[in-house]
Formats: C-alpha cells, sequence, structure tokens
C-alpha cells in the first residue's frame, strides 16, 4: 500500500499501479474495515479501480493520524468480503445500439456474434462506480475483447449504451461525453436520485448480461419509465 | 410564499455545503464555490451556516418578493445590490415586504449568495439541496434558475427583531498565492514543472465552471505517462492531461479521474478559488499537511472572531 497525499482532506492508498484483480480485492477489505469502524473524522470513502479515496475533515483527523490508522490496518486487513448483489441486466445488440460492434469484431478478428457471445459469456463484477453518477467499472471483460479507448471520445454517447475498453465493460448511466467501443444498449435504468439508493450498482455488485430483442427492449424501456417494472427488483438475478 | 426570479442572471443555482457520501457511487459533492461567504451569510441571519442559498455567478439575479415579507443577507464577492432601486449593502440582513425588488448586481469577483431566513422549501436529495446540473437532480429541479421561476420559502414572514450586521468579514486576499499540498502523483512531473507551478503565474481561462477551470500558463511536463489508471479526485486537485495545461478540479467535479494530479489545493484557501474567474491570475505556494491543518484551524478561528463581531442595527 502507498499512501498519496491528496490534499489536507483527502488520502489515496493504492494498492496498484495498473488494473489488477489483487489490488480490487485489497481496495475492498480496506473499504469494508473501515466502513465497519469508521474513525472520526472520516468523510466518505471512494473506491476505485486500484485504489481507496478517503476524504476527511483535516480539523477532525490528521493526515498524520490517518496515515497511521491506515498502516495499522494494512498489515491486518482481512480477505475481501464476499461478493455483493447479483443482476441480471438485458442488452440489445442490434445495430442501431451497437455503434462499434463491426469495428470491435474487424479488430478482435471475431465475427459480430462471436464478440457478442464473449461479451455475454461471462459475469462481471462492479470494480467501481464513478465518474458520473451510477457508472459502473465492471471487471471480467473477456482478454480476447481488450480493446483501447476510441480517440477522440464521441461528444455524445447514447444514455443506455453498454461499452467496452481495456479489461472492463460498462453502461452508461446518462447521455454523457465517453470514449468507450459500444456494443449495445440496455433499457435498465441505472441512476435514479429518488431512490433511496440511487445507484442500481454497487462496487462489488455482479453483473450478468441478457440479450434481448429491439421488441423485448422498447418494451421494458417503456415500463421502466412509466413504473410499471421497478430495475431494483426486475434486474436482481 | 415564493421568491420570483424575475432574470436569473448568469448561472445562479441553490447551493449549500455539499452532499456528502455519495462519491462511491459517482455523486460528486457540488455545493457552494465560496463555502465561507454562505455560512457567513446564513450567520449574519441567525441560523445554521448550512441553509443552501443562492449561488450567482459573476452576473447577479433579479427577485421579487411574494411573501408577507423577508428578511435576506448578500454575501460574498462585493456586488451592487437594491431593494426597489434604492442601494442595500452586503454583509447585513435586509427585510423586504411583498412585492419588492431585490436587484443584485455584476459581481466583482466569482460569486455571490442570497441567503435567506428559513431557507428555501425544497426536498434535499441524498441530504442535500445543492444543485448538480449534469445530472439534473437537488436545488430548484436540478437546474440553474430561469425567469419566471416561483422558489417557495419556507418563512412567510420575516421574524421581528433589529437587522444584523457584519463588520468584518473574513478578508478574501485575492493577492495572496493559493497554498497547495503537491501531490497526489508529484512524482510524475519533472522537477522544472513542480518549479513553474510553484513560481508562475496561471491564468484562469474561458473554460471554467462549477466542474473545472482550466488554467493556462507554462506547460507542466510529465515524466514518462500523461494518463494514469483512474483514481478519486478531490476538489481543488491540478490534474494535468497530455497538454500540460492544468486544469483545477471544482465541487461539480468528476469523482473519478484518468489524469495525474500535480498537486492539491488546501482546504482553508478553497473558498478564495472559489471567488477566481475567466482572467484571474492564480499563484501556487506548496506547504506540508501539518501546515494546512494549522490554517484550517486558523481559518475556523477567524471566521468565529468575524461571527461575534456580528451586532444589532439600531
Amino acid at each position: 500500500m502507498i499512501l498519496r497525499q491528496a490534499g489536507d482532506g483527502a488520502m489515496l492508498a493504492e494498492f496498484s499501479q495498473t488494473l489488477d484483480p489483487a489490488a480490487v480485492a485489497r481496495v475492498r477489505a480496506l473499504d469494508a474495515a473501515l466502513m465497519a469502524n469508521p474513525p472520526d473524522g472520516l468523510l466518505e470513502t471512494v473506491p476505485g479501480l486500484r485504489s481507496l479515496l478517503l476524504l476527511h475533515d483535516p480539523l477532525r483527523l490528521s493526515a498524520r493520524r490517518l496515515r497511521g490508522l491506515l498502516e495499522g490496518l494494512d498489515g491486518a486487513l482481512p480477505a475481501a468480503p464476499v461478493a455483493g448483489r447479483e443482476w441480471l441486466i438485458p442488452v440489445c445488440y442490434e445495430d442501431e445500439f451497437a455503434a462499434d460492434l463491426t469495428e470491435v469484431a474487424a479488430r478482435t478478428g471475431f465475427a459480430e456474434a462471436e464478440v457478442v457471445r464473449r461479451h455475454l459469456a461471462v459475469p462481471y463484477t462492479a470494480i467501481a462506480v464513478g465518474s458520473f453518477p451510477g457508472l459502473p467499472y465492471l471487471g471480467g471483460l473477456d482478454p480476447a475483447l481488450e480493446l483501447p479507448r476510441r480517440v477522440p471520445p464521441r461528444v455524445l454517447v447514447p444514455a443506455g449504451s453498454v461499452a467496452i475498453a481495456l479489461t472492463m465493460s460498462n453502461i452508461y448511466p446518462q447521455a454523457t461525453p465517453g470514449g468507450w467501443n459500444i456494443l449495445g444498449r440496455t433499457p435498465v435504468p441505472l441512476f435514479d436520485p429518488r431512490w433511496e439508493a440511487p445507484s442500481l450498482l454497487a462496487p462489488g455488485d455482479v453483473v450478468r448480461h441478457r440479450a434481448v430483442g429491439r421488441a423485448e427492449f422498447d418494451a421494458l424501456a417503456a415500463s421502466f419509465s412509466d413504473g410499471g417494472r421497478d430495475a431494483r427488483a426486475e434486474c436482481r438475478a | 410564499m415564493t421568491l420570483l426570479v424575475n432574470d436569473p442572471g448568469l448561472f445562479t443555482t441553490v447551493q449549500d455545503l455539499g452532499r456528502i457520501g455519495h462519491q462511491r457511487i459517482g455523486v460528486p459533492p457540488s455545493g457552494a464555490l465560496d463555502p465561507l461567504a454562505l455560512r457567513m451569510g446564513n450567520a449574519v441571519l441567525g441560523q445554521d451556516q448550512g441553509v443552501a442559498g443562492l449561488e450567482m455567478c459573476r452576473v447577479g439575479a433579479r427577485f421579487t418578493v411574494a411573501a408577507e415579507s423577508l428578511r435576506f443577507c448578500v454575501a460574498g464577492a462585493d456586488v451592487p445590490i437594491t431593494l426597489d432601486g434604492l442601494p442595500v449593502a452586503p454583509w447585513r440582513s435586509v427585510t423586504a415586504r411583498r412585492g419588492q425588488g431585490i436587484a443584485i448586481g455584476r459581481i466583482r469577483g466569482g460569486v455571490a449568495y442570497l441567503c435567506v431566513q428559513g431557507g428555501f422549501a425544497l426536498p434535499a436529495v441524498m441530504g442535500s439541496l445543492s444543485t448538480y446540473t449534469r445530472a439534473s437532480f437537488g436545488g430548484f429541479h436540478g437546474r440553474r434558475l430561469e425567469a419566471g421561476d416561483a422558489l417557495p420559502l419556507a418563512r412567510a414572514a420575516a421574524t421581528e427583531g433589529r437587522e444584523r450586521l457584519l463588520p468584518h468579514p473574513v478578508p478574501a486576499e485575492r493577492a495572496r498565492p493559493l497554498r497547495v499540498i503537491l501531490g497526489p502523483h508529484q512524482e510524475m512531473f519533472t522537477e522544472a514543472a513542480i518549479r513553474a507551478l510553484l513560481s508562475e503565474p496561471y491564468s484562469v481561462t474561458n473554460n471554467a465552471d462549477r466542474l473545472g477551470m482550466r488554467l493556462s500558463g507554462p506547460p507542466l511536463a510529465h515524466v514518462g505517462a500523461t494518463e494514469i489508471v483512474s483514481d478519486g479526485n478531490a476538489t481543488g486537485c491540478l490534474q494535468v492531461p497530455g497538454d500540460g495545461q492544468p486544469m483545477v478540479l471544482m465541487p461539480d467535479r468528476h469523482t473519478t479521474g484518468g489524469y495525474p494530479k500535480i498537486a492539491t489545493v488546501i482546504t482553508a484557501d478553497l473558498h478564495r478559488l472559489g471567488q477566481a474567474l475567466p482572467g484571474s491570475v492564480l499563484r501556487f505556494e506548496a506547504v506540508a499537511p501539518e501546515q494546512a491543518e494549522v490554517a484550517a484551524w486558523l481559518l475556523e478561528r477567524a471566521i468565529e472572531t468575524s461571527i461575534a463581531s456580528i451586532r444589532d442595527l439600531p
């Protein structure tokens, strides 16, 4: 663990410089240990892809004390907590929603159907939720589908887009700029500030995808938006 | 009982001291760019320092009082204020009657706040009234104010009692450098880059909003990689993309980011950073965490002293 000073009210506990499952496990273990027994003055913790950011009140918890506390915890971290909740998220991979499927197929050397099959075949774990409200970084992508982000990024990626880059898959909760390679789209809302827990997914959750056709996508989108279905119940595996 | 918006100014939003505890699901803190000014405005009104007020950026707004009466205080950067056309001072309470117009003019700095007695009757989202416009939640319908909006007030009328004045606001000290703690990724930059950051001026470009302010100055060179595997952001950090021009992240920032961060503005100077605007020239000075903690403590003592100086007007 490397402790990086990120101001007087923030510290990064870094476990790796790269994407690394062992680091993810240690981030989760440290996060769980701090959540179970939060020191006075710790405001919140933010699990990242390889580090945990700790935000604290410098008036109540000094950098020196926080450092000592984290070094003490690091030697005695338990194994990562059990996996989170399990979800089954529908994705429509049809052309209209799959802006980059042809290019991903060309670059990986697979047929389009094989790219989709490989994307569907594995369970993903939400390593972190962030940069934007409700946006999950899903680890576990088939290594044969690893590609860099697009340069330049798109000015606007449609809400619900399911996309891949590096070793991860993600889902855009709302229309934002983005550089990931788009394979499909989900009708499932990922974030709603009216929900008690506004993000559908939390760090540690396990996500599987299932393919749906355009008709089912439309029906689901309509019933999620008019309240006929609730994503929090509908998508639990 | 509402406050009617006649002219919303340039970018006016409801802000409190921020939304704590949701960055783990990608929700930034938002909240006042100059939290000190908001706290002091509320203190003048004799209420909790975290009551949400209206944050006005660069150009103030105009309102009409649609309640029996309303006590208010304008705090923050210097700005002309009138009540039915007659000038009133900032940093003091003023009571407006039904139908009177409150007009706040061009702000001589980044932001000013309109604090109202009792606050606004708006629903908290994730524990805060702060507006986060990028995801359209918090504050007034998740957006900046528009002409014609009627902001619901919590109180129908002002309380009895004398008006109050804050004679000695905590100074913003615009000329002093902003204090930073180097890091979290200072080793990814050349020694010359660190020297430049701590000695050269960096001006705020027009690309500046509540998410962040892009700065312009001598380029800050990376030693090697110009990107990192994303990690968490803190408000006030200076991230540096490949072109070497830093961007300082503000309260509506992304919760994680993939550019190395060379330094972070200390807590005690975030309110000064929040008053910067396009054209502002920023200078940076490095301090140790212990010095930053002393600065945070000293600022709180200065706030207490300033609040203790609030007195009743005749």
